[in-house]
């Protein structure tokens, strides 16, 4: 499905597709047509004097790309990297951007129904990468606001 | 006069560059409104700068005059004296699409013509504090074709039998020009229009000769025969395109009345055959179609052997190279991983096929660097139009020396050193030659020199721009740091002179006592350091007072490939440009020393401090004591200091791959390439790294 169909059906509010991933024990979404593609954790060359989220570069393809760790940025305790590791690439305002996730678990259609913005309680600065929160039967999933989520 | 006449050479490029200019003004003014920071005020102002040294170089005074009173509003901005509110941006941008206008009018070869006083009037109005009304823009008319010039000419007899033969061969032309009482440069315009009737013809006669044309003898009228195979109103319109013109009379041979007194002059070989032999009104002296006529009409033996190349596409087999030579590494590596594990003669194949591949890459890439070459040249001739016009605005005397033009160097290098290279040129002759009186009085000749020289050393081009003037004063250049609040009083008398020398490199310091248009503004010489900066180059400065001062440039001959050292800190790669790499060492423990708890090392009598890079990097994981240092020594200008690196690995060519913009810039930190096993290194910036170790 290429991004204009996406983003039609988004403007119809009637469903949008997300890719759910884990971190720590939480479940977290980015709009689809965000990602462009997940791959491997694989060796990331530290930048020194960056922020402290920035992992380093990576070589994706030819080019060099900055990877940030979202568990660092969101403040969550840090863990070793597992085999479930990936590295999510998305498109931002300054390119494209790798982010370290424990493991990505499904894309999933939410329909604008389940969709409810966040609830005031955890409305605080914290949560500002926070976009909505999505309820399935199962879960909570948190869809971020990957602007914020990124800005430097 | 030849120098007037290559300027058209350099149109293309001042075009290009103007237009990136005007882009940048455009879009960052538009911002400023709604977030004015003081960083993008100074982007616009550059931008602003830019415009006006590039078209005053080029002699389009219109232009340069405009951006000059945008840069006195942008400069007011700059300093907070007054606040960007709707009327100023309105009269900005007015200013910026009447300046795109006049790109276009000059792309079209009638020059800067426009007319600008009422934005002019704006602006002053907006400095003098009144309110402006939101400025218009409108293209001044195009010349005037009214007909009925009284000039008209006389032709000699034989003439006349000639142009009627070739009349009845095909359409003969005639055109009379007048052109206006200020043109500047009268020749152009002539060249212009021969240009423009031997496109598709050939001239037959004018007046005056041909001669007198390109010496620029002639008052304002001249004229032309010609034949031409072309749609008359499309000549018509193109002949409207030259510009200056008052007045022109175009149409068929034989329309046009003739006045007594004057004659036409037959162009040689360019009257019919039977005529032009032997006839006594044939005019010796335009023996060969010199100037304007030969750079008209490119000869055509050589279409065919050279093509152009869109520059997009050379970048782009550039990168696709770099691709190469990064896989080409990777290959190579592993062979040698492969011919370690198995002992197998195909494995050995492999490794000759990849040594093969390996030198056709490197000639590859040599070819296509080449095809990229262009001699400094390029960048050179625009300066003697700036000297001359400089020193005459100054009432100095200047020698320009212009020597090594022929050295040649990428074309991005030349697309970005030409601008530095004048903001230098422009403060030697403002600031440096003093005016003839005072240089008879210190003893010298009246008549100031200034060299610009450029050559190749090692694998850069080093360029100087020496001046024998009144050199810096350094106590002058203290005073504004102190002042400027840049350093303290107490710091500054401590400072050695080459220290101090460094902030003429600061921005907003300008030892010049008054603003003048041509430099002193503070603007140019932070820029020049960036810039040149920004390429991986040097810059440097001497100066003695009295005798003059020289700077010298040092920079890469391309920008995306360079010779590396590899070095491994705290279990990182990090390359460091081998252009900055003076040697490398291997030292003792106990040869580290301490002065004021710096750590030096003392190297054949030179004290050379030293610098642990990972702590410069903040990468200090594990200290092991050990008794042997692996030290590189680097150089900028006559600093030297020494890099203790955990492990040398080897010299390398890598690829430069710009740090994304989501990391910014990172001090000690150029840029990342990517090496045979795949992995990402960082570039170092030596100079971030040396600079950053003041303290």
């Amino acid at each position: 499905m290429d991004q204009d169909t996406i983003r039609l059906e988004k403007s119809l509010q009637d469903e949008q597709q997300t890719v759910v991933f884990r971190l720590a024990d939480e479940s977290y979404g980015i709009e689809i047509f965000r990602v462009n593609e997940i791959i491997r954790l694989r060796e990331i060359t530290p930048v020194p004097r960056t922020e402290r989220h920035v992992k380093g570069l990576v070589n994706l393809r030819g080019k060099t790309i900055p990877v940030i760790d979202l568990r660092t940025r969101f403040a969550l305790p840090t863990c070793e990297e597992t085999e479930s590791s990936r590295i999510i690439v998305v498109e931002s305002e300054s390119g494209q951007i790798g982010v370290v996730v424990d493991a990505v678990t499904e894309v999933l259609t939410l329909d604008a129904d389940s969709i409810e913005e966040t609830p005031v309680l955890v409305s605080d600065s914290e949560n500002q990468f926070v976009r909505a929160v999505a309820k399935t039967n199962s879960k909570l999933i948190t869809l971020l606001d990957l602007d914020h989520a990124l800005a430097a | 006069m030849s120098a007037e006449l290559d300027m058209s050479q350099y149109i293309d490029l001042f075009l290009q560059e103007g237009e990136e200019q005007i882009e940048i003004l455009e879009q960052e003014l538009l911002k400023l409104e709604s977030d004015p920071t003081d960083e993008r005020m100074q982007t616009i102002f550059r931008a602003a700068h830019t415009l006006k040294g590039s078209s005053r170089a080029m002699g389009f005074s219109n232009f340069a005059e405009l951006t000059h009173e945008m840069e006195n509003v942008l400069d007011q901005l700059r300093n907070h004296t007054i606040e960007v509110d709707r009327n100023i941006a309105n009269s900005l941008l007015g200013c910026i699409d009447k300046l795109s206008d006049m790109m276009d009018s000059i792309r079209s070869g009638e020059g800067d013509k426009a007319e600008c006083a009422d934005l002019v009037e704006a602006l002053k109005a907006i400095l003098s504090g009144k309110v402006s009304p939101a400025a218009s823009s409108q293209v001044g008319g195009a010349p005037a074709t009214a007909a009925g010039i009284p000039f008209p000419t006389q032709v000699p007899p034989d003439l006349h039998d000639a142009l009627t033969e070739a009349k009845s061969q095909g359409a003969v032309y005639h055109v009379q020009f007048r052109l206006t009482e200020d043109c500047v440069m009268k020749f152009v315009r002539a060249f212009m229009a021969v240009s423009v009737a031997q496109e598709d013809g050939e001239i037959l006669a004018c007046h005056p000769n041909q001669e007198m044309l390109e010496e620029e003898e002639f008052d304002r009228d001249f004229e032309l025969v010609f034949t031409n195979t072309g749609d008359m109103a499309e000549i018509r319109s193109k002949f409207e395109a030259i510009g200056e013109v008052d007045a022109f009379v175009f149409g068929q041979w034989g329309e046009l009345t003739a006045e007594p007194g004057r004659h036409l002059e037959i162009v040689e070989g360019g009257a019919p055959a039977p005529v032009a032999s032997g006839t006594p009104a044939a005019d010796p002296a335009p023996a060969a179609q010199t100037g304007a006529a030969a750079s008209a009409t490119p000869r055509k033996a050589d279409t065919g052997q050279t093509v152009r190349v869109d520059v997009a596409r050379l970048d782009n087999l550039m990168n696709l190279v770099g691709e190469l030579v990064i896989d080409r590494t990777r290959i190579a590596q592993i062979g040698t991983d492969l011919a370690l594990r198995y002992n197998d003669n195909q494995i050995e194949d492999l490794g000759e096929t990849v040594s093969h591949i390996g030198r056709i890459t490197s000639d590859l890439q040599d070819q296509i660097m080449k095809a990229r070459m262009l001699p400094i040249e390029t960048v050179f001739n625009r300066f003697p139009r700036v000297v001359r016009d400089l020193a005459q605005k100054l009432g100095k005397e200047i020698q320009l020396n212009l020597v090594g033009g022929e050295t040649e160097l990428d074309r991005s290098v030349i697309e970005v050193i030409g601008d530095p290279l004048l903001h230098i040129l422009r403060n030697s002759i403002d600031h440096g030659v003093e005016m003839p009186d005072e240089r008879i009085a210190a003893g010298k000749p009246a008549i100031g020199t200034v060299t610009v020289s450029a050559k190749h050393q090692e694998n850069h081009i080093v360029i100087e721009i020496i001046d024998d003037g009144k050199g810096i004063n350094l106590g002058r250049v203290k005073q504004k740091a102190v002042d400027a609040g840049l350093v303290t009083a107490d710091a500054a008398a401590k400072m050695s002179d080459k220290e101090a020398l460094q902030f003429i490199f600061h921005s907003g310091l300008s030892t010049a006592a008054e603003v003048s248009e041509v430099s002193g503004r503070g603007v140019g010489m932070d820029i020049v350091r960036s810039n040149i900066q920004k390429l991986g180059g040097l810059i440097d400065l001497d100066t003695a007072q009295g005798k003059g001062t020289r700077f010298s440039l040092r920079l890469p001959l391309t920008l995306a490939i360079i010779r590396g050292l590899l070095v491994d800190v705290a279990k990182t790669v990090f390359v460091l440009p081998l252009g900055s790499v003076v040697e490398t060492l291997l030292i003792k423990k106990d040869d580290i020393q301490r002065i004021n708890q710096r750590e030096v090392v003392v190297i054949r009598g030179v004290t050379t401090p030293l610098v642990r890079m990972g702590e410069v990097f903040g990468r200090n994981v594990e200290q092991t004591p050990c008794e042997d240092f692996y030290v590189v020594i680097v150089g900028l200008a006559e600093k030297r200091m020494g890099l203790i690196v955990d492990k040398l690995i080897g010299e390398q060519e890598v690829v430069i791959k710009s740090l994304s913009r989501f990391c910014g810039d990172v001090a000690g930190v150029s840029g990342a390439t990517i090496l045979g096993d795949g992995n990402v290194a960082l570039i170092a910036d030596i100079n971030g790294i040396v600079m950053g170790d003041r303290g």
